[in-house]
Protein backbone atom coordinates (compact mmCIF):
# COMPACT_ATOMS: atom_id res chain seq x y z
CA UNK A 1 0.00 0.00 0.00
CA UNK A 2 2.97 2.14 1.02
CA UNK A 3 4.55 1.33 -2.21
CA UNK A 4 1.14 2.20 -4.16
CA UNK A 5 1.16 5.49 -2.48
CA UNK A 6 4.77 6.37 -2.95
CA UNK A 7 4.36 5.37 -7.08
CA UNK A 8 1.60 7.46 -6.88
CA UNK A 9 3.38 10.42 -5.46
CA UNK A 10 5.65 9.89 -7.76
CA UNK A 11 3.34 9.62 -11.02
CA UNK A 12 2.23 13.25 -9.77
CA UNK A 13 5.45 14.64 -9.57
CA UNK A 14 6.43 13.58 -12.63
CA UNK A 15 2.56 15.09 -14.61
CA UNK A 16 3.00 18.14 -13.03
CA UNK A 17 6.90 18.50 -14.23
CA UNK A 18 5.59 17.33 -17.87
CA UNK A 19 2.52 20.15 -17.74
CA UNK A 20 3.27 22.72 -15.33
CA UNK A 21 7.15 22.61 -16.25
CA UNK A 22 7.61 23.94 -19.82
CA UNK A 23 4.67 26.43 -18.06
CA UNK A 24 6.89 28.42 -16.17
CA UNK A 25 10.17 27.96 -18.21
CA UNK A 26 7.82 30.19 -20.66
CA UNK A 27 6.70 32.46 -17.72
CA UNK A 28 10.57 32.72 -16.78
CA UNK A 29 11.37 33.40 -20.59
CA UNK A 30 8.92 35.33 -21.75
CA UNK A 31 8.20 37.56 -18.50
CA UNK A 32 10.40 37.09 -15.73
CA UNK A 33 13.65 37.60 -17.55
CA UNK A 34 13.06 40.17 -19.47
CA UNK A 35 11.86 42.19 -16.30
CA UNK A 36 15.13 42.08 -14.27
CA UNK A 37 16.55 42.59 -17.41
CA UNK A 38 14.76 45.74 -18.13
CA UNK A 39 15.62 47.00 -14.50
CA UNK A 40 19.58 45.95 -15.58
CA UNK A 41 19.22 47.57 -18.82
CA UNK A 42 18.31 50.86 -16.90
CA UNK A 43 21.78 51.14 -15.30
CA UNK A 44 23.58 50.91 -18.52
CA UNK A 45 23.91 52.82 -21.77
CA UNK A 46 22.67 49.65 -23.95
CA UNK A 47 21.98 50.97 -27.42
CA UNK A 48 20.96 49.24 -30.66
CA UNK A 49 24.53 51.18 -32.10
CA UNK A 50 26.64 50.08 -29.18
CA UNK A 51 27.99 47.04 -29.04
CA UNK A 52 29.00 46.56 -25.49
CA UNK A 53 27.07 48.64 -23.03
CA UNK A 54 28.76 50.02 -19.87
CA UNK A 55 27.29 50.61 -16.43
CA UNK A 56 26.22 54.03 -16.10
CA UNK A 57 24.86 53.87 -12.50
CA UNK A 58 22.04 56.31 -12.18
CA UNK A 59 22.89 58.26 -14.68
CA UNK A 60 19.59 56.98 -16.96
CA UNK A 61 17.65 58.52 -14.08
CA UNK A 62 19.57 61.61 -13.48
CA UNK A 63 18.74 62.52 -17.08
CA UNK A 64 15.14 62.35 -17.03
CA UNK A 65 14.88 65.09 -14.71
CA UNK A 66 16.21 67.31 -17.38
CA UNK A 67 14.45 66.18 -20.44
CA UNK A 68 11.51 68.11 -21.30
CA UNK A 69 9.84 65.52 -23.44
CA UNK A 70 9.76 63.16 -20.39
CA UNK A 71 8.52 65.96 -18.66
CA UNK A 72 5.81 67.22 -20.29
CA UNK A 73 5.02 63.55 -21.06
CA UNK A 74 4.71 62.67 -17.72
CA UNK A 75 2.52 65.66 -16.36
CA UNK A 76 0.22 65.17 -19.57
CA UNK A 77 -0.16 60.92 -18.56
CA UNK A 78 -1.17 61.95 -15.29
CA UNK A 79 -3.46 64.58 -15.96
CA UNK A 80 -5.39 62.22 -18.39
CA UNK A 81 -4.80 59.72 -15.82
CA UNK A 82 -6.94 61.73 -13.46
CA UNK A 83 -9.73 63.42 -15.32
CA UNK A 84 -10.47 60.18 -16.97
CA UNK A 85 -10.43 58.07 -14.23
CA UNK A 86 -12.70 60.71 -11.97
CA UNK A 87 -15.18 60.92 -15.17
CA UNK A 88 -15.34 57.51 -16.24
CA UNK A 89 -15.98 55.72 -13.24
CA UNK A 90 -18.90 58.56 -12.49
CA UNK A 91 -20.32 58.25 -15.60
CA UNK A 92 -20.14 54.24 -14.85
CA UNK A 93 -21.65 54.56 -11.64
CA UNK A 94 -24.56 56.76 -12.79
CA UNK A 95 -25.51 54.67 -15.37
CA UNK A 96 -25.23 51.87 -13.55
CA UNK A 97 -27.46 53.05 -10.91
CA UNK A 98 -29.92 54.03 -12.90
CA UNK A 99 -29.66 50.88 -14.91
CA UNK A 100 -31.07 48.88 -11.99
CA UNK A 101 -33.71 50.37 -12.42
CA UNK A 102 -35.06 49.64 -16.05
CA UNK A 103 -35.53 45.87 -15.79
CA UNK A 104 -35.14 44.33 -18.54
CA UNK A 105 -34.33 46.92 -20.87
CA UNK A 106 -31.21 46.96 -19.01
CA UNK A 107 -29.26 43.85 -21.14
CA UNK A 108 -29.66 46.04 -24.51
CA UNK A 109 -28.51 49.36 -23.14
CA UNK A 110 -25.49 46.81 -21.68
CA UNK A 111 -25.05 45.49 -24.81
CA UNK A 112 -24.90 49.10 -26.39
CA UNK A 113 -22.78 50.50 -24.18
CA UNK A 114 -19.78 47.55 -24.32
CA UNK A 115 -19.35 48.34 -28.24
CA UNK A 116 -16.55 50.76 -27.79
CA UNK A 117 -14.63 48.37 -25.03
CA UNK A 118 -15.43 45.43 -28.30
CA UNK A 119 -13.63 48.05 -30.60
CA UNK A 120 -9.92 48.32 -30.39
CA UNK A 121 -7.77 51.23 -29.83
CA UNK A 122 -6.52 51.72 -33.27
CA UNK A 123 -10.29 51.70 -35.39
CA UNK A 124 -11.89 53.69 -32.33
CA UNK A 125 -8.92 56.59 -32.96
CA UNK A 126 -9.28 56.26 -36.46
CA UNK A 127 -12.90 56.74 -35.82
CA UNK A 128 -12.47 59.99 -33.86
CA UNK A 129 -9.64 61.53 -35.28
CA UNK A 130 -12.18 61.81 -38.59
CA UNK A 131 -14.66 63.29 -36.28
CA UNK A 132 -12.50 65.87 -34.52
CA UNK A 133 -10.77 66.49 -38.17
CA UNK A 134 -11.38 70.40 -38.47
CA UNK A 135 -12.93 70.60 -41.53
CA UNK A 136 -14.54 68.01 -42.27
CA UNK A 137 -15.07 66.82 -38.81
CA UNK A 138 -18.52 66.18 -37.24
CA UNK A 139 -17.26 67.80 -34.10
CA UNK A 140 -16.59 71.00 -35.61
CA UNK A 141 -19.53 70.57 -37.70
CA UNK A 142 -22.08 70.56 -34.97
CA UNK A 143 -20.05 73.57 -33.44
CA UNK A 144 -21.25 75.44 -36.26
CA UNK A 145 -24.70 74.45 -35.88
CA UNK A 146 -24.65 75.77 -32.31
CA UNK A 147 -22.89 79.22 -33.68
CA UNK A 148 -19.66 78.26 -32.07
CA UNK A 149 -16.80 78.60 -33.42
CA UNK A 150 -14.16 75.71 -34.84
CA UNK A 151 -11.40 74.18 -32.48
CA UNK A 152 -8.41 72.52 -34.50
CA UNK A 153 -9.08 69.80 -31.73
CA UNK A 154 -5.79 67.82 -32.66
CA UNK A 155 -3.52 70.61 -33.86
CA UNK A 156 -3.30 72.53 -30.94
CA UNK A 157 -1.83 71.70 -27.58
CA UNK A 158 -4.49 73.09 -25.42
CA UNK A 159 -6.91 71.01 -27.38
CA UNK A 160 -5.58 67.88 -28.03
CA UNK A 161 -5.41 66.64 -24.52
CA UNK A 162 -9.57 67.46 -24.25
CA UNK A 163 -9.69 65.06 -27.38
CA UNK A 164 -8.14 62.29 -25.98
CA UNK A 165 -9.32 61.97 -22.91
CA UNK A 166 -13.38 62.12 -24.64
CA UNK A 167 -11.97 59.22 -26.81
CA UNK A 168 -10.66 57.43 -23.80
CA UNK A 169 -14.02 58.00 -21.62
CA UNK A 170 -15.86 56.71 -24.62
CA UNK A 171 -13.49 53.59 -25.31
CA UNK A 172 -13.93 52.68 -21.41
CA UNK A 173 -16.95 53.84 -19.91
CA UNK A 174 -19.10 50.70 -20.39
CA UNK A 175 -16.25 48.64 -19.44
CA UNK A 176 -16.27 49.83 -15.66
CA UNK A 177 -20.27 50.39 -15.85
CA UNK A 178 -20.21 46.44 -16.37
CA UNK A 179 -18.12 45.95 -13.31
CA UNK A 180 -20.50 48.24 -11.26
CA UNK A 181 -23.50 45.98 -12.50
CA UNK A 182 -21.90 42.69 -11.49
CA UNK A 183 -21.33 44.63 -8.13
CA UNK A 184 -24.65 45.90 -7.74
CA UNK A 185 -26.97 42.67 -8.46
CA UNK A 186 -24.90 40.93 -5.96
CA UNK A 187 -26.51 43.43 -3.58
CA UNK A 188 -29.25 41.27 -1.82
CA UNK A 189 -32.94 42.81 -2.57
CA UNK A 190 -33.48 42.29 1.15
CA UNK A 191 -31.49 45.02 1.83
CA UNK A 192 -33.67 47.92 -0.19
CA UNK A 193 -36.55 45.91 0.91
CA UNK A 194 -36.46 46.43 4.23
CA UNK A 195 -35.00 50.01 3.96
CA UNK A 196 -37.84 51.21 2.01
CA UNK A 197 -40.20 49.73 4.58
CA UNK A 198 -38.28 51.65 7.31
CA UNK A 199 -39.28 54.48 5.12
CA UNK A 200 -35.95 55.54 3.30
CA UNK A 201 -36.04 57.30 -0.12
CA UNK A 202 -33.92 56.43 -2.85
CA UNK A 203 -31.49 59.29 -1.80
CA UNK A 204 -30.69 57.46 1.47
CA UNK A 205 -30.86 54.05 -0.11
CA UNK A 206 -28.02 54.61 -2.35
CA UNK A 207 -26.03 56.75 -0.14
CA UNK A 208 -26.31 53.93 3.33
CA UNK A 209 -26.75 50.82 1.52
CA UNK A 210 -25.41 50.84 -2.30
CA UNK A 211 -22.14 53.02 -1.77
CA UNK A 212 -20.63 51.00 0.82
CA UNK A 213 -21.61 47.62 -0.37
CA UNK A 214 -20.71 48.76 -3.79
CA UNK A 215 -17.08 50.12 -1.83
CA UNK A 216 -15.18 47.30 -2.77
CA UNK A 217 -16.19 47.09 -6.67
CA UNK A 218 -15.58 50.81 -6.29
CA UNK A 219 -12.02 50.42 -4.97
CA UNK A 220 -10.94 47.74 -7.58
CA UNK A 221 -12.52 49.72 -10.71
CA UNK A 222 -10.45 52.92 -9.86
CA UNK A 223 -7.01 50.82 -9.43
CA UNK A 224 -7.80 48.88 -12.28
CA UNK A 225 -8.54 52.34 -13.74
CA UNK A 226 -5.58 54.26 -12.87
CA UNK A 227 -3.47 51.65 -14.33
CA UNK A 228 -5.17 51.37 -17.51
CA UNK A 229 -5.46 55.08 -18.10
CA UNK A 230 -1.10 55.67 -17.03
CA UNK A 231 -0.75 53.47 -19.66
CA UNK A 232 -2.15 55.38 -22.66
CA UNK A 233 -0.34 54.88 -26.04
CA UNK A 234 -2.55 53.95 -29.04
CA UNK A 235 -5.06 56.45 -28.47
CA UNK A 236 -2.20 59.49 -28.76
CA UNK A 237 -0.15 57.39 -31.21
CA UNK A 238 -2.67 56.78 -33.78
CA UNK A 239 -4.40 59.85 -33.48
CA UNK A 240 -2.54 62.54 -32.48
CA UNK A 241 0.34 61.68 -34.65
CA UNK A 242 1.52 63.24 -37.75
CA UNK A 243 -0.36 61.93 -40.95
CA UNK A 244 -0.01 63.41 -44.84
CA UNK A 245 -2.61 65.75 -45.36
CA UNK A 246 -3.45 66.19 -41.75
CA UNK A 247 -0.97 67.36 -39.41
CA UNK A 248 -0.90 67.45 -35.61
CA UNK A 249 -0.06 67.99 -32.56
CA UNK A 250 2.36 65.48 -30.87
CA UNK A 251 0.26 64.26 -27.40
CA UNK A 252 3.37 63.03 -25.67
CA UNK A 253 2.45 60.56 -23.06
CA UNK A 254 4.78 58.17 -20.81
CA UNK A 255 4.74 55.15 -22.84
CA UNK A 256 5.13 57.15 -26.00
CA UNK A 257 8.25 58.15 -24.63
CA UNK A 258 9.78 54.70 -23.73
CA UNK A 259 8.51 53.72 -27.47
CA UNK A 260 10.39 56.91 -29.13
CA UNK A 261 13.68 56.70 -27.04
CA UNK A 262 13.96 52.65 -27.05
CA UNK A 263 12.45 51.92 -31.05
CA UNK A 264 13.54 55.32 -32.43
CA UNK A 265 16.60 56.91 -31.18
CA UNK A 266 17.61 53.41 -30.22
CA UNK A 267 18.49 54.20 -26.42
CA UNK A 268 17.49 51.31 -25.13
CA UNK A 269 19.01 52.12 -21.40
CA UNK A 270 17.62 54.90 -21.25
CA UNK A 271 13.94 53.78 -22.13
CA UNK A 272 14.59 51.17 -19.69
CA UNK A 273 14.73 53.75 -17.15
CA UNK A 274 11.79 55.55 -17.92
CA UNK A 275 9.96 51.96 -18.20
CA UNK A 276 11.30 51.70 -14.45
CA UNK A 277 9.28 55.19 -13.79
CA UNK A 278 6.15 53.41 -15.50
CA UNK A 279 6.95 49.77 -13.33
CA UNK A 280 7.51 52.12 -10.29
CA UNK A 281 4.02 54.06 -10.50
CA UNK A 282 2.23 51.01 -10.63
CA UNK A 283 3.57 49.03 -7.62
CA UNK A 284 2.77 52.12 -5.60
CA UNK A 285 -0.83 51.99 -6.71
CA UNK A 286 -0.99 48.30 -6.34
CA UNK A 287 0.43 48.27 -2.82
CA UNK A 288 -1.85 51.35 -2.22
CA UNK A 289 -4.99 49.32 -2.90
CA UNK A 290 -3.19 46.34 -0.65
CA UNK A 291 -3.27 48.63 2.34
CA UNK A 292 -6.53 50.46 1.56
CA UNK A 293 -8.07 46.73 1.18
CA UNK A 294 -6.01 45.59 4.38
CA UNK A 295 -7.42 48.44 6.78
CA UNK A 296 -11.08 47.75 5.72
CA UNK A 297 -10.59 43.53 6.57
CA UNK A 298 -9.25 45.23 10.09
CA UNK B 1 -33.46 44.68 -7.20
CA UNK B 2 -37.26 43.38 -7.64
CA UNK B 3 -38.75 45.54 -5.06
CA UNK B 4 -38.05 48.45 -6.82
CA UNK B 5 -39.09 46.97 -10.62
CA UNK B 6 -42.43 45.65 -9.02
CA UNK B 7 -42.97 48.85 -7.47
CA UNK B 8 -46.17 50.62 -9.80
CA UNK B 9 -45.29 52.72 -12.92
CA UNK B 10 -43.87 55.82 -12.12
CA UNK B 11 -42.80 58.54 -14.52
CA UNK B 12 -39.04 59.10 -13.73
CA UNK B 13 -38.71 55.68 -15.70
CA UNK B 14 -39.28 57.65 -18.98
CA UNK B 15 -37.09 59.98 -17.78
CA UNK B 16 -34.49 57.47 -17.10
CA UNK B 17 -35.10 56.00 -20.56
CA UNK B 18 -34.48 59.46 -22.16
CA UNK B 19 -31.32 58.97 -20.35
CA UNK B 20 -29.79 56.11 -21.37
CA UNK B 21 -31.00 56.61 -25.06
CA UNK B 22 -28.91 60.01 -25.09
CA UNK B 23 -25.67 57.73 -23.41
CA UNK B 24 -26.56 55.43 -26.01
CA UNK B 25 -26.71 57.55 -28.98
CA UNK B 26 -23.16 59.12 -27.89
CA UNK B 27 -21.85 56.00 -27.65
CA UNK B 28 -23.23 54.39 -31.24
CA UNK B 29 -22.77 57.85 -33.26
CA UNK B 30 -18.74 57.75 -33.69
CA UNK B 31 -19.17 54.09 -35.47
CA UNK B 32 -22.12 55.00 -36.70
CA UNK B 33 -21.02 57.68 -38.80
CA UNK B 34 -18.06 55.46 -39.74
CA UNK B 35 -20.13 53.06 -41.15
CA UNK B 36 -22.45 55.46 -43.24
CA UNK B 37 -18.98 57.16 -44.12
CA UNK B 38 -17.63 54.02 -45.50
CA UNK B 39 -20.36 53.81 -48.24
CA UNK B 40 -20.14 57.20 -49.33
CA UNK B 41 -18.25 58.60 -52.49
CA UNK B 42 -14.95 60.71 -51.79
CA UNK B 43 -16.52 63.68 -53.05
CA UNK B 44 -19.41 63.48 -50.65
CA UNK B 45 -17.06 62.49 -47.74
CA UNK B 46 -15.98 65.98 -48.29
CA UNK B 47 -19.59 67.61 -48.60
CA UNK B 48 -20.03 70.83 -46.12
CA UNK B 49 -22.25 70.46 -44.58
CA UNK B 50 -22.12 66.56 -44.65
CA UNK B 51 -24.78 64.86 -45.57
CA UNK B 52 -25.85 62.25 -43.31
CA UNK B 53 -27.02 58.62 -45.81
CA UNK B 54 -25.23 58.43 -48.46
CA UNK B 55 -26.94 59.51 -51.58
CA UNK B 56 -25.20 57.77 -54.11
CA UNK B 57 -24.30 54.42 -51.78
CA UNK B 58 -21.07 52.94 -53.04
CA UNK B 59 -19.29 49.89 -52.11
CA UNK B 60 -15.89 51.10 -54.14
CA UNK B 61 -14.19 51.80 -50.65
CA UNK B 62 -14.50 48.67 -49.33
CA UNK B 63 -13.15 47.40 -53.23
CA UNK B 64 -9.99 49.83 -52.89
CA UNK B 65 -9.27 48.18 -48.89
CA UNK B 66 -10.08 44.67 -50.14
CA UNK B 67 -7.95 44.79 -53.63
CA UNK B 68 -5.44 47.17 -53.15
CA UNK B 69 -4.50 47.14 -49.81
CA UNK B 70 -3.60 44.03 -49.08
CA UNK B 71 -6.42 44.25 -45.80
CA UNK B 72 -6.99 40.67 -46.76
CA UNK B 73 -3.24 39.56 -46.16
CA UNK B 74 -3.56 41.84 -42.58
CA UNK B 75 -7.05 39.68 -41.79
CA UNK B 76 -5.33 36.58 -41.88
CA UNK B 77 -2.69 37.71 -40.43
CA UNK B 78 -4.62 38.49 -37.34
CA UNK B 79 -6.42 35.63 -37.08
CA UNK B 80 -3.70 33.39 -37.24
CA UNK B 81 -1.95 35.66 -34.85
CA UNK B 82 -4.91 35.42 -32.48
CA UNK B 83 -5.78 32.12 -32.72
CA UNK B 84 -2.26 30.77 -32.32
CA UNK B 85 -2.19 33.16 -29.08
CA UNK B 86 -5.72 32.14 -27.83
CA UNK B 87 -4.53 28.07 -27.89
CA UNK B 88 -1.35 28.77 -26.33
CA UNK B 89 -2.88 30.27 -23.51
CA UNK B 90 -5.48 28.02 -23.34
CA UNK B 91 -3.28 24.95 -23.17
CA UNK B 92 -1.21 26.61 -20.62
CA UNK B 93 -3.54 27.86 -18.32
CA UNK B 94 -4.81 24.20 -18.43
CA UNK B 95 -1.89 22.83 -17.48
CA UNK B 96 -0.45 25.50 -15.29
CA UNK B 97 -3.80 26.12 -13.68
CA UNK B 98 -4.99 22.28 -12.68
CA UNK B 99 -1.21 21.32 -11.32
CA UNK B 100 -1.36 24.44 -9.09
CA UNK B 101 -5.02 23.48 -7.44
CA UNK B 102 -5.17 19.91 -7.19
CA UNK B 103 -1.17 18.93 -7.01
CA UNK B 104 1.39 19.82 -4.61
CA UNK B 105 5.16 19.72 -5.35
CA UNK B 106 8.39 21.79 -4.49
CA UNK B 107 8.55 25.80 -4.45
CA UNK B 108 4.77 25.90 -5.44
CA UNK B 109 3.74 28.74 -3.17
CA UNK B 110 7.22 30.30 -4.55
CA UNK B 111 6.17 29.86 -8.49
CA UNK B 112 2.73 30.73 -8.07
CA UNK B 113 3.18 33.96 -6.36
CA UNK B 114 5.99 34.49 -9.07
CA UNK B 115 3.04 33.89 -12.00
CA UNK B 116 0.70 36.66 -10.08
CA UNK B 117 3.40 38.81 -9.72
CA UNK B 118 3.67 38.99 -13.15
CA UNK B 119 -0.19 39.68 -13.91
CA UNK B 120 0.30 43.49 -13.06
CA UNK B 121 3.70 44.23 -14.86
CA UNK B 122 2.06 46.12 -17.45
CA UNK B 123 3.75 44.78 -20.98
CA UNK B 124 4.72 48.18 -21.65
CA UNK B 125 7.74 48.03 -18.93
CA UNK B 126 9.68 45.56 -20.19
CA UNK B 127 9.14 45.34 -24.05
CA UNK B 128 12.47 46.38 -24.78
CA UNK B 129 14.17 43.24 -23.14
CA UNK B 130 11.36 41.08 -25.01
CA UNK B 131 12.40 43.18 -28.58
CA UNK B 132 16.26 42.24 -27.89
CA UNK B 133 15.28 38.96 -26.90
CA UNK B 134 13.49 38.84 -30.44
CA UNK B 135 16.37 39.93 -32.18
CA UNK B 136 18.69 37.68 -30.66
CA UNK B 137 16.39 34.74 -32.13
CA UNK B 138 16.42 36.33 -34.96
CA UNK B 139 12.28 36.31 -35.44
CA UNK B 140 11.46 39.72 -36.33
CA UNK B 141 9.03 40.05 -39.01
CA UNK B 142 7.67 36.26 -38.50
CA UNK B 143 4.16 35.46 -36.78
CA UNK B 144 6.50 33.41 -33.92
CA UNK B 145 8.32 36.60 -33.39
CA UNK B 146 4.32 39.03 -32.97
CA UNK B 147 3.34 36.09 -31.09
CA UNK B 148 5.56 35.79 -28.40
CA UNK B 149 4.64 37.64 -25.41
CA UNK B 150 1.34 36.71 -25.88
CA UNK B 151 1.68 33.13 -25.76
CA UNK B 152 0.98 32.70 -21.76
CA UNK B 153 -1.25 35.14 -19.50
CA UNK B 154 -0.86 34.85 -15.81
CA UNK B 155 -4.99 36.22 -15.35
CA UNK B 156 -5.52 32.80 -17.36
CA UNK B 157 -3.59 30.16 -15.20
CA UNK B 158 -5.09 31.91 -11.91
CA UNK B 159 -8.27 31.71 -13.29
CA UNK B 160 -8.19 28.73 -14.29
CA UNK B 161 -6.95 27.32 -11.05
CA UNK B 162 -10.01 29.17 -8.59
CA UNK B 163 -12.24 27.24 -10.92
CA UNK B 164 -10.22 23.33 -11.21
CA UNK B 165 -10.29 24.33 -7.22
CA UNK B 166 -13.81 23.46 -7.40
CA UNK B 167 -13.90 20.40 -9.16
CA UNK B 168 -14.15 17.46 -6.05
CA UNK B 169 -10.89 15.31 -4.92
CA UNK B 170 -13.51 12.19 -5.28
CA UNK B 171 -13.86 12.19 -9.19
CA UNK B 172 -9.97 12.61 -10.04
CA UNK B 173 -9.31 9.70 -7.30
CA UNK B 174 -12.31 7.32 -8.40
CA UNK B 175 -10.77 7.79 -12.20
CA UNK B 176 -7.00 6.92 -10.40
CA UNK B 177 -8.17 3.57 -8.54
CA UNK B 178 -9.97 2.63 -12.18
CA UNK B 179 -6.14 2.94 -13.17
CA UNK B 180 -6.70 5.98 -15.22
CA UNK B 181 -3.36 7.91 -16.51
CA UNK B 182 -2.90 11.45 -15.16
CA UNK B 183 -2.84 12.86 -18.49
CA UNK B 184 -6.21 10.87 -19.52
CA UNK B 185 -8.00 12.43 -16.00
CA UNK B 186 -6.72 15.82 -17.54
CA UNK B 187 -8.48 15.39 -21.09
CA UNK B 188 -11.44 13.51 -20.01
CA UNK B 189 -12.88 15.00 -16.71
CA UNK B 190 -10.89 18.63 -16.06
CA UNK B 191 -11.33 19.98 -19.55
CA UNK B 192 -15.06 18.79 -19.95
CA UNK B 193 -15.62 20.03 -16.30
CA UNK B 194 -14.13 23.68 -17.33
CA UNK B 195 -15.61 24.22 -20.59
CA UNK B 196 -17.46 27.24 -19.73
CA UNK B 197 -14.56 29.45 -17.99
CA UNK B 198 -11.89 28.06 -20.75
CA UNK B 199 -14.76 29.49 -23.25
CA UNK B 200 -14.80 32.45 -21.38
CA UNK B 201 -11.11 32.88 -21.48
CA UNK B 202 -10.47 31.77 -24.95
CA UNK B 203 -12.86 34.62 -26.22
CA UNK B 204 -11.01 37.09 -23.59
CA UNK B 205 -7.06 36.26 -25.50
CA UNK B 206 -8.33 36.20 -28.48
CA UNK B 207 -9.88 39.53 -28.43
CA UNK B 208 -6.99 41.09 -26.54
CA UNK B 209 -4.73 39.65 -28.94
CA UNK B 210 -6.68 41.01 -31.91
CA UNK B 211 -6.38 44.25 -30.67
CA UNK B 212 -2.33 44.07 -29.22
CA UNK B 213 -1.06 46.75 -31.26
CA UNK B 214 1.86 48.84 -29.55
CA UNK B 215 4.34 44.73 -29.75
CA UNK B 216 3.59 44.50 -33.64
CA UNK B 217 4.36 48.32 -34.33
CA UNK B 218 7.56 47.47 -32.97
CA UNK B 219 9.29 44.24 -34.30
CA UNK B 220 7.14 44.32 -37.67
CA UNK B 221 7.92 46.34 -40.95
CA UNK B 222 7.13 44.59 -43.58
CA UNK B 223 3.67 44.46 -45.34
CA UNK B 224 3.76 40.88 -44.98
CA UNK B 225 3.07 40.57 -41.10
CA UNK B 226 1.24 43.60 -40.79
CA UNK B 227 -1.65 42.86 -38.73
CA UNK B 228 -5.00 44.47 -39.28
CA UNK B 229 -4.65 47.01 -36.63
CA UNK B 230 -1.18 47.92 -37.70
CA UNK B 231 -2.62 48.00 -41.41
CA UNK B 232 -4.80 50.24 -40.56
CA UNK B 233 -2.73 52.64 -39.01
CA UNK B 234 -0.38 52.59 -41.28
CA UNK B 235 -2.70 53.42 -44.21
CA UNK B 236 -4.20 56.26 -41.86
CA UNK B 237 -1.01 58.02 -41.64
CA UNK B 238 -0.40 57.23 -45.37
CA UNK B 239 -3.79 58.05 -47.39
CA UNK B 240 -5.11 60.58 -44.53
CA UNK B 241 -6.95 62.54 -47.44
CA UNK B 242 -8.56 59.70 -49.29
CA UNK B 243 -11.20 59.05 -46.13
CA UNK B 244 -13.27 56.42 -47.32
CA UNK B 245 -11.26 53.69 -48.12
CA UNK B 246 -9.58 54.34 -44.17
CA UNK B 247 -13.51 54.07 -42.97
CA UNK B 248 -13.92 50.85 -44.84
CA UNK B 249 -10.81 49.62 -43.06
CA UNK B 250 -11.69 50.88 -39.34
CA UNK B 251 -15.26 49.34 -40.19
CA UNK B 252 -13.57 45.71 -41.51
CA UNK B 253 -10.88 45.75 -38.43
CA UNK B 254 -14.14 45.89 -35.99
CA UNK B 255 -16.41 43.35 -37.85
CA UNK B 256 -14.62 40.44 -36.21
CA UNK B 257 -14.73 41.54 -32.96
CA UNK B 258 -18.19 42.93 -33.07
CA UNK B 259 -19.60 39.53 -34.22
CA UNK B 260 -17.91 37.42 -32.06
CA UNK B 261 -19.46 39.72 -29.08
CA UNK B 262 -23.04 39.59 -30.47
CA UNK B 263 -22.94 35.89 -31.17
CA UNK B 264 -21.29 35.03 -27.58
CA UNK B 265 -21.90 38.16 -25.51
CA UNK B 266 -22.64 36.41 -22.49
CA UNK B 267 -19.27 34.51 -22.52
CA UNK B 268 -17.74 37.81 -23.46
CA UNK B 269 -18.94 40.22 -21.27
CA UNK B 270 -17.97 37.58 -18.45
CA UNK B 271 -14.37 36.86 -19.92
CA UNK B 272 -13.27 40.53 -20.08
CA UNK B 273 -14.97 41.88 -16.44
CA UNK B 274 -13.29 38.56 -14.95
CA UNK B 275 -10.25 39.42 -15.96
CA UNK B 276 -10.61 42.46 -13.96
CA UNK B 277 -11.22 40.35 -10.99
CA UNK B 278 -8.01 38.52 -10.70
CA UNK B 279 -7.23 40.91 -7.81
Amino acid sequence: MIKFVQNAKKRHLLFVLCTLGPVIVLFFYIRIIPIVKTAWYSFTDYSLLKVNPSFVGFHNYAIMFHDTAFKEALSNTLTVTVVCVLITLTLALFFSVILMRVGRASAVYELIYFIPVVTPWVPASVIWRWLFDPSYGLVNQLFSLLHLPPQSWLQSPDHVIIAIIIISIWKTVGYYMVIFNVGLRNIPDIFYEAATIDGANRRKQFRYITLPLLKPIFLFAAIMAVIQFFNVFTVAYVASADNQGSPSYEFKVLVWEIYRNGFNYYKMGYASAQAMVLLAFVLIIVLLQFKVAGNEID
Amino acid sequence: MKSIRSKPFDGSIIFIHIILCLGALCILSPILWMLLTSFKTGEEILRVPPTIFPQYATLNNYHTVLTIQQFPRFIFNSFLISSLSTLSVLVTSIFGGYAFAKFDFPLKKFFFTLILATAIVPFEVYMISVYITIGKLNLYNSYLGIVFPILIMSFGVFFIRQHCISIPNELLDAARVDGAAEFWILKSVVVPLSKTPLMALGIFAFSEAWAFFIWPLIIVNTREFYTIELGLMIFQKMYYIEHGPIAAGAIISIVPMLTIFFILREQFIQGVTLSGMKS
